[in-house]
């Protein structure tokens, strides 16, 4: 009877055609792939630009060899953190070796991110939306099912990375001007491999984790050691402490394969590629053996006490502040390193007479041979990144009450839409307030061992958090007023799209409209004393006004979008 | 008659929590099998534990004689599953879920989803996150059966279905026991499970309490006695007979509980003169109150889920 029930059920179905299989509902690799191609793409081509542009900045305004060798020769006397976080630069008179090191180094960064959010989310996120079950019902093993999840992932960057590889080869073949410009597709490719490896690693250490410590904390883990490896390797040469740890960094770990530069180290790319695929087997592993619950780890308890249910404010800044305290932790620890080691840095840069002229000349009236001014250059400008994600985390959790539909059971309640919007809106801001605080607690406690009043850092850390509120405001504005699906993406995006703008705007000399849309080149030097009041206004003003046009969007539109 | 779901002294435990204790079931083909339990039994542990979603502390589970750990994907392939809290993916249609969900199987006869789309009168073209609770429930349901599984195996199925839904489903169920189907369904809606099932569980903190047919499980309950005399009647000679309790008087009224056979109590009857004899079976519902009601059978332990 039951091979008979079965041998019918076999006889009628039609199986999905390859093309379902490989692109669309047809397997479980297809929709993973599916639901990652628009990210993908839209990476690719935004990165393939990026790369366009800069390559025809290098070519027109650097079109002659003594050019390139003068900047080369300026841009690498710097001391090295004076040049951002990008390593040692190589060969950066020639087109490969340029785009390479300011572009191409910071690169993985921010794709990691979109890495470890996919990879973490991956098996989790399954579990998380309640999916999970039903998709194990179905005659496909554990194993597998977590296989051709990762593999539509491994797919989807793969896309990403072709795109820009053909955005390097377009940017190769239309600007190289000058000998040794010309870069070949072996080098392209080989330089793809390393890009599309880094981009994984801490997805993958994400991956392995998610089974046992939920996305939560796999995502912690994982931008910990996103962020952990660059700062390390970028700062390697003027913090002692971070060159003791540079072989940790897989940053550091492959510092020489820069094929762009013509430079290879294949052994240590083998390295890390072993490394990625044994972290990927484990996450695997771990998947196909764990029973198929929600771990309860990952995330910081609170102490249950009645504050929290009072009303929206004091709910939503509760549900926050975990993640406030733990991304401040993290802040606070990285400036505590920096900090402490500024009399490092005084002393060596002090030692060199011509560059204690330079930095006069590139920061006139402002110390920068001092624990404040290694705070603002090694620690505030690249803290802003981090500040960014923090805000669009924050932002992305306040615009879950709308989509998962507890907005609709709150409202349901005597509370207005425009109370509830402000309320939970507010609590965002507080959230990033006490990131800020935990945050000026680690840079302060670090600068006390070099000076005297480290207090007067405050309003330094301070006009950082603002930065982070600016970003939040602007997010809740489109959650509010648009949808809230849109509320971290877009301040997430804009995060890291400021962060890029100054990183190659000044350099490539892009015109004054684009550049100063960076609305972290507005805050002054504010941990060395100096503010930008225009910037300041601005930022007070995004803040103030995101949260009560997030107010005036609730109230007006349809809830649940 | 061929068992297609076993479970032998099946145990979780979550750390400290209790999942289940010892549950041993026996579910044969063609049948329609209720497990009834109130929230936090231990139904929905039992279930994925024959689905390989968690793991049991102890015991065993086989499904179509495989062990449900040795080799689940062979279960899968025959079986049609519906959890009980369960969410899909917004974006997807309805169609498109329920296709997804075929195609993960391999391909299904789209004359039958057509129709069970039909029959449950979904509007496949919307996107799921734009469904209600019940329209989202036939999206499950629709997955579930679509490739016309051997064995159902169902979670609080008709939860949010409105009765019309809910009479159609129930038909889908009977017409699956008459080609030969299993159904494994999970619910605390006591009636849905007295109109549908042939057998019955009752699983309490864990433990299977009762399990038998429905009408076997109603036999065992106690049957209400109303006996009306022409005269008053002493009470004491009634409640004297094995199996009856509650015994109460009311002018020439008797009325009594009466557990296992209930001839003892007519013989007695027959002594003196009775006017009138009522004996109501307990329905599904009161035998599992009734069961509820009675003292923790074993020392209290805070359940998982």
């Amino acid at each position: 009877m039951s091979s008979a029930l079965a041998t019918t059920a076999v006889l009628d179905r039609v199986p999905p055609s390859l093309r379902a299989r490989v692109l669309g509902l047809g397997s479980v690799f297809g929709k993973a792939f599916r639901d990652s191609r628009r990210t993908a793409i839209g990476l690719g081509v935004v990165f393939a630009l990026v790369m366009l542009v800069t390559a025809s900045q290098v070519a027109t305004q650097f079109a002659t060899i003594e050019e390139r060798v003068q900047v080369a020769v300026q841009l690498q006397a710097l001391p090295a953190i004076f040049q951002g976080m990008l390593g040692e630069p190589i060969h950066i008179e020639l087109m490969g070796g340029f785009l390479s090191w300011r572009v191409l180094n910071f690169l993985p960064v921010m794709l990691g991110i979109w890495s470890i959010v996919a990879l973490s989310g991956t098996l989790a996120g399954e579990l998380g939306r309640g999916s999970m079950d039903m998709l194990a019902s179905a005659p496909v093993s554990r194993a597998r099912l977590a296989v051709q999840k990762l593999a539509g992932y491994l797919a989807a960057l793969g896309v990403t990375t072709l795109i820009l590889v053909l955005g390097l080869v377009a940017a190769f073949a239309a600007f190289s001007v000058l000998p040794g410009d010309s870069v070949g597709l072996g080098a392209i490719a080989a330089h793809a491999v390393w890009i599309y490896l880094t981009i994984l690693v801490p997805g993958a250490v994400a991956f392995a984790l998610a089974p046992i410590t939920g996305r939560n904390g796999a995502l912690g883990v994982g931008a910990i050691v996103l962020f952990g490896s660059f700062v390390i390797n970028g700062f390697a040469s003027s913090v002692s402490v971070f060159e003791t740890l540079r072989p940790l960094s897989y940053f550091g770990l492959t510092a020489e394969h820069r094929p762009l530069a013509d430079r290879y180290d294949w052994g240590s790319v083998g390295a890390l590629a072993v490394i990625t695929a044994a972290l990927l087997a484990l996450g695997v592993l771990a998947f196909a053996r764990r029973d198929l619950l929600q771990p309860s780890s990952g995330r910081l308890r609170l102490p249950s006490i009645g504050l929290w249910l009072r009303e929206p404010f004091t709910r939503a800044f509760g549900e926050r502040l975990p993640s406030a305290i733990v991304w401040g932790l993290g802040l606070g620890l990285f400036g505590l390193v920096i900090a402490t080691s500024a009399d490092q840095f005084v002393a060596s840069m002090g030692a060199i007479p011509q560059v204690t002229q330079m930095i006069k000349q590139i920061f006139p009236g402002q110390d920068i041979l001092s624990t404040g001014g290694f705070l603002q250059l090694a620690f505030f400008s690249e803290a802003i990144i981090v500040v960014g994600l923090a805000a669009g985390g924050f932002v992305g959790g306040w615009a879950s009450d709308e989509a998962d539909r507890r907005l609709e059971l709150i409202l349901g309640a005597p509370v207005s839409r425009a109370r509830w919007a402000l309320r939970s809106a507010t609590a965002v801001m507080g959230a990033i307030a006490v990131m800020t605080a935990v945050m000026a607690v680690g840079v302060v406690i670090g600068a006390a061992t070099q000076v005297g009043n480290a207090l007067n850092l405050l309003p330094g850390m301070a006009v950082l958090g603002l930065y982070g509120m600016a970003l939040a405001g602007i997010g809740l504005a489109v959650g509010g007023l648009i949808r809230p699906s849109l509320a971290a993406p877009v301040t997430i995006i804009l995060g890291l799209a400021f962060y890029l703008i100054d990183l190659i705007g000044s350099i490539l000399d892009l015109p004054d409209f684009i550049v100063d849309l960076a609305l972290n080149r507005h805050l002054g030097r504010p941990i060395l004393g100096s503010y930008d009041d225009v910037g300041i206004v601005v930022s007070v003003a995004l803040a103030v006004g995101g949260v009560i046009l997030c107010a005036v969007g609730v109230r007006r539109r349809d809830i649940g979008r | 008659m061929t068992a297609i779901i076993q479970a032998e002294k099946l145990t979780k435990s979550y750390g400290p929590f209790r999942g289940i204790v010892d549950v041993d079931l026996e579910v044969n083909q063609g049948e329609i099998f209720g497990f009834l339990g109130p929230n936090g039994a231990g139904k929905t542990t039992t279930i994925r534990i024959l689905l390989d979603l968690i793991r049991p502390t102890s015991g065993r589970a086989r499904v179509f004689g495989i062990d449900a750990a040795d080799d689940p994907v062979q279960i899968h392939r025959r079986l049609g599953y519906l959890p009980g809290e369960w969410n899909l993916y917004d974006r997807l249609t309805g169609m498109e879920t329920i296709t997804y969900f075929a195609n993960l199987r391999g391909g299904v006869d789209r004359k039958y989803v057509e129709e069970l789309v039909q029959r449950l009168d979904l509007d496949p073209s919307r996107r799921f996150r734009e469904y209600s609770k019940g329209n989202k429930q036939k999206v499950g349901l629709i997955c579930a059966l679509q490739h016309r599984p051997e064995l159902l195996i169902l979670d609080e199925p008709t939860s949010g279905l409105d009765p019309l839904v809910q009479q159609t489903f129930n038909e889908l169920l009977f017409e699956g026991r008459a080609a030969g189907r299993t159904v494994f369904l999970s619910s605390h809606i006591i009636s849905e499970v007295e109109r549908t099932c042939d057998r019955v569980a009752i699983i309490r903190e864990g433990r299977i309490v009762r399990l038998d047919t429905v009408e076997g499980v109603r036999s065992l309950a106690a049957h209400e006695v109303e006996l009306r005399f022409a005269e008053p009647v002493a009470a004491a000679p009634f409640a004297a007979i094995e199996g009856v309790t509650h015994v109460t008087e009311e002018g020439r009224t008797l009325r009594m509980l009466v557990t296992g056979p209930i001839a003892p109590v007519v013989r007695l009857a027959g002594q003196y003169d009775l006017v009138d004899f009522v004996s109501r079976e307990p329905s599904l519902e009161e035998v599992f109150l009734a069961e509820y009601e009675t003292v923790p059978a074993t020392p209290s332990t805070p359940s998982a889920r």
